[in-house]
């Protein structure tokens, strides 16, 4: 069992993965992986996930904010709703939270579009092994399906993703 | 030649580069302060509302239903019994034969006719 000291020094080392990863659960909007990064963190600190040793904790964490961000977008109709009542000063100071996307070169939003094209399972798996370095096994245990799952997304991903990029090429 | 795999590599390595400028700070304690109304507070006062209405609608007081008169029977039953003043209109020559099956006669008695007689 961790100590909660522990616990936040892992989190801190773990967090511009953690971040990483968030944007990718979140269509790369920067406010909602935000969002969901602090989510997570609240539900680790208040108890309500804990990590039992039975994977990684990158593994652990990277499944908490997959479901987070889950959940986090079957109640964006409820967020829709919300009521801003802070004074003006503090929408000012949050000026830099608004919803937008993360600003990308052309290269990077060639490699974005062809990875929009994927199914979504694909196109976990596949980053969590090429921009997350993680075994096939351990993306399998992120996004919750068996490692022969995680290996027939990570192939039919791969060659998907490298035909999509020749297209951007071309075009 | 680069193995698909390599340039995989370096296109996820420039994002990964990319992304990494903007990672916010990592934040110990609760979220930032947002000044807006709490959303449960919210869901929960609209599913109230949404009952409270439904409610009010299905289950009134018993002085507040509707009932029926006699006046309101006599209106009801001379509405059913109206008929239009152009409704012979309607009545078109012919239209019975719309509204029955003919019979088909028997026809086991009646000779042929010989060969070579019909055109």
């Amino acid at each position: 069992m961790m100590i909660r000291a522990e616990v936040e020094q892992q989190l801190e080392e773990l967090h511009p993965a953690s971040f990483a990863w968030a944007l990718a659960c979140c269509s790369r909007h920067r406010d909602d992986a935000e969002d969901v990064l602090q989510e997570t963190y609240l539900k680790i600190f208040e108890g309500k996930a804990r990590f039992e040793g039975r994977s990684t904790l990158k593994t652990w964490l990277f499944s908490v904010i997959r479901r987070t961000a889950a959940s986090h977008r079957r109640l964006r109709w409820l967020r829709e709703l919300r009521v801003v009542v802070s004074d003006v000063s503090e929408v000012a100071a949050h000026d830099e939270s608004v919803e937008q996307l993360v600003i990308h070169g052309q290269r990077t939003s060639a490699l974005l579009r062809a990875m929009g094209r994927l199914a979504r399972r694909q196109r976990e798996v596949i980053e969590l092994v090429f921009y997350h370095d993680m075994t096939i096994e351990q993306a399998g245990s992120v996004i919750g399906v068996s490692i022969g799952t995680a290996r027939v997304h990570y192939q039919r991903g791969k060659q998907r993703l490298l035909a999509e990029l020749k297209l951007e090429e071309m075009q | 030649m680069r193995q698909p795999d390599d340039e995989l590599r370096q296109r996820f390595e420039e994002l990964r580069a990319a992304e990494a400028r903007g990672v916010p700070a990592f934040h110990r304690g609760p979220p930032p302060a947002r000044h807006f109304v709490a959303l449960r507070f919210l869901a929960a006062a609209s599913a109230l509302f949404v009952l409270l209405t439904f409610l009010a609608f299905v289950i009134r007081p018993r002085w507040q239903r509707t009932t029926f008169s006699g006046f309101d029977r006599a209106v009801t039953r001379s509405i059913s019994s109206w008929r239009p003043p152009t409704e012979f209109l309607l009545r078109t020559p012919g239209r019975e034969m719309l509204a029955t099956t003919p019979l088909i006669p028997d026809l086991t008695d009646v000779p042929l006719p010989p060969k070579g007689a019909l055109p």
